[in-house]
């Protein structure tokens, strides 16, 4: 395919798997009455499954594109989110929440996502790329370690929430509202920063030499993948796999420009997310399955067979 | 007049050791400067810190008689190129992409690609030796050929100044001479970093040695490059072969030891 192509390809995707998520359920809707206005179809379409929707988008756009953000100031296509540690201290700060009751996990989850962060980024620097991912894999151990701490203590009550929890979880996200900030303002804030980003994948001096200012540049992709990924987790708790194969399977597709790939990052990781989502609410229906496991579930095989194209 | 490139007193610090101290040197439009120094005399490092790429320990650098550190960097990239010994590439584009990347410097964060932008960069493919190769990626290109494509991506960036660090690494030797001669051609001021003396000899105006611990010694290539300077240098006997087509310098030999023979095992294969 070729990157012109790309965007609207996937922006048709992206639409027709809302139209899919919207339309699926364990309750079927008629759309004239969503249509209308009132009534109960209308209730479950605007209170229940747009919201649910628009999270699971939102979610899987905002997990990609930091991924991709991720991955170009690291230059190793392993870089994500999760694999740098962030996970690891939301899902801590989550189940002590949920434990203790202090305060809600989602906010708890945020503030975590977002100390874990400063937490690698503070010991390594945002220079010494080994040594960050190094450092990320090894606080991932720490809080993976604390997670099992936690649940080993938890009463059997709160276990089956806090499992539901780390396997990513859309049943309790809220309003979708922060979702779509974070997704429009990190557009808005990455999309002309895409050009230096192209430049910085060919290394720091590289891109010095033409004129970028790398360790501005640096400290900017740090603040907003801080921010994308802790809405994310505040959103649907722990979702992994999409920061990892999205922005890897666009380059494959083509989409090698940050101009194309960070927006196309969005809309192929809200899909799949959405997609994923949709499996999750209907194949178990009324029981609602863990998104994150059916995105690895779905991931898994097509990041495989991208990896076998040439 | 005001050169285009000054080091007034400056000294670059690599760890204990130094790659020059208090080097003066002038840069004027259009001449071609060749390093030469041994492995790990800090020739690279110098050519960083000629670029604002690397502090300085002291001294000052000034472009268009402006100091360095009071330019931003867009405005340095569009005076001064420099070609790395070794770029990353991990997630590779098309060689049409990489050439383009030379406009950064002068485009903006919304800047598209006209087509007369891709035009320069073909031109600079075709100028190198890659022409026809435009959508393959990067990453399937051979050496010697990746070479050349930074060097396409420097041409489209069209610096006053290009810093070349080893240009005719990984270049067969007629592609030394092609991308040598192309670069001597074209007007620009040069300064590049040779293992080769006779290069230096047929492509530089000037010559600065680096010997140990930041000594360095500047001045024409013609007076430079001589059997004692190159012998001291290399902390080697370098003999010179006077010819009609001009000095050639090479490593004396041991005349015990006429040719280095393979192994003895090697030779009954």
């Amino acid at each position: 395919m070729t990157s012109k192509k790309l965007l609207p390809t996937l922006l048709l995707l992206a639409l027709a798997s809302l139209i899919l998520s919207l339309s699926a359920g364990s309750v079927s809707i008629a759309w004239e009455k969503v249509l209308y206005g009132s009534g109960l179809d209308y209730e479950v379409f605007m209170q229940l499954r747009l919201p649910r929707a628009l999270n699971a988008f939102t979610t899987g756009a905002l997990l990609a594109m930091s991924g991709g953000l991720m991955q170009v100031m690291l230059r190793n296509p392993l870089a994500d989110p999760y694999v740098l540690g962030i996970s690891g201290g939301a899902a801590v700060s989550a189940l002590l929440a949920m434990l203790l009751g202090f305060v809600s996990p989602q906010f708890a989850s945020f503030l975590g996502a977002m100390l874990s962060m400063l937490l690698v980024f503070g010991i390594s620097g945002v220079a010494k790329h080994t040594r960050l991912l190094l450092t990320g894999i090894v606080v991932a151990s720490g809080w993976g370690a604390l997670i099992a701490l936690i649940l080993s203590v938890s009463p059997d009550a709160q276990l089956r929430g806090m499992l539901f929890w780390l396997m990513g979880n859309l049943d309790d996200s809220g309003s979708p509202y922060p979702g779509l900030f974070a997704l429009f303002f990190g557009l808005l804030f990455v999309l002309p920063l895409s050009r230096d980003l192209n430049v910085l994948g060919r290394g720091d001096r590289f891109a010095m030499s033409l004129g970028v200012s790398v360790k501005t540049l640096q400290w900017k992709i740090y603040f907003i993948c801080a921010l994308l990924t802790s809405v994310a987790v505040m959103t649907a708790g722990s979702v992994g796999f999409v920061g990892l194969i999205v922005p890897h399977g666009l380059r494959k597709m083509g989409g090698r420009d940050h101009r194309i790939l960070l927006p196309g990052s969005a809309l192929l990781g809200g899909t799949l997310l959405l997609l994923a989502d949709t499996l999750a609410r209907t194949i178990a229906a009324p029981q609602a399955l863990p998104v994150g496991a059916i995105m690895a579930l779905i991931g898994v095989p097509i990041f495989l067979y991208l990896l076998a194209r040439p | 007049m005001i050169p285009l490139l000054e080091a007034n007193g400056i000294s670059v610090r690599i760890g204990e050791k130094w790659a020059s101290r208090d080097l003066n040197l002038t840069i004027e439009k259009g001449e071609r400067w060749g390093i030469l120094g041994i492995n790990g005399s800090g020739k690279t490092s110098l050519l960083l810190s000629l670029c604002g790429l690397r502090e300085i320990a002291s001294g000052e650098i000034r472009v268009h008689g402006k100091s360095i550190s009071a330019m931003e960097k867009r405005e340095i990239a569009r005076v001064i190129g420099m070609l790395f010994q070794d770029t990353e590439d991990p997630f590779p584009s098309t060689v049409m992409e990489t050439a383009l990347m030379g406009l950064h410097p002068r485009t903006g964060p919304w800047h598209r690609e006209s087509a007369a932008e891709e035009e320069i960069a073909r031109s600079a493919l075709h100028a190198v030796g890659l022409s026809g190769m435009e959508m393959r990626l990067a990453d399937t290109l051979s050496g010697g050929e990746r070479r050349r494509l930074s060097l396409a991506t420097l041409l489209v960036q069209d610096p006053e100044l290009f810093l070349l660090d080893e240009p005719t690494n990984h270049l067969d030797i007629a592609q030394q001479i092609r991308i040598l001669d192309l670069l001597g051609k074209s007007g620009k001021s040069l300064v590049m970093v040779l293992h080769d003396p006779n290069l230096a000899e047929r492509y530089c105006d000037k010559v600065l040695m680096i010997f140990e611990n930041g000594i360095t010694l500047a001045g024409e290539s013609e007076e430079m490059l001589n059997e004692s300077n190159l012998s001291s240098l290399y902390h080697h006997p370098i003999a010179c072969l006077e010819s009609p087509g001009g000095r050639f310098f090479y490593p004396a030999i041991d005349p015990n030891q006429n040719k280095v023979r393979a192994p003895s095992n090697l030779e009954e294969k």
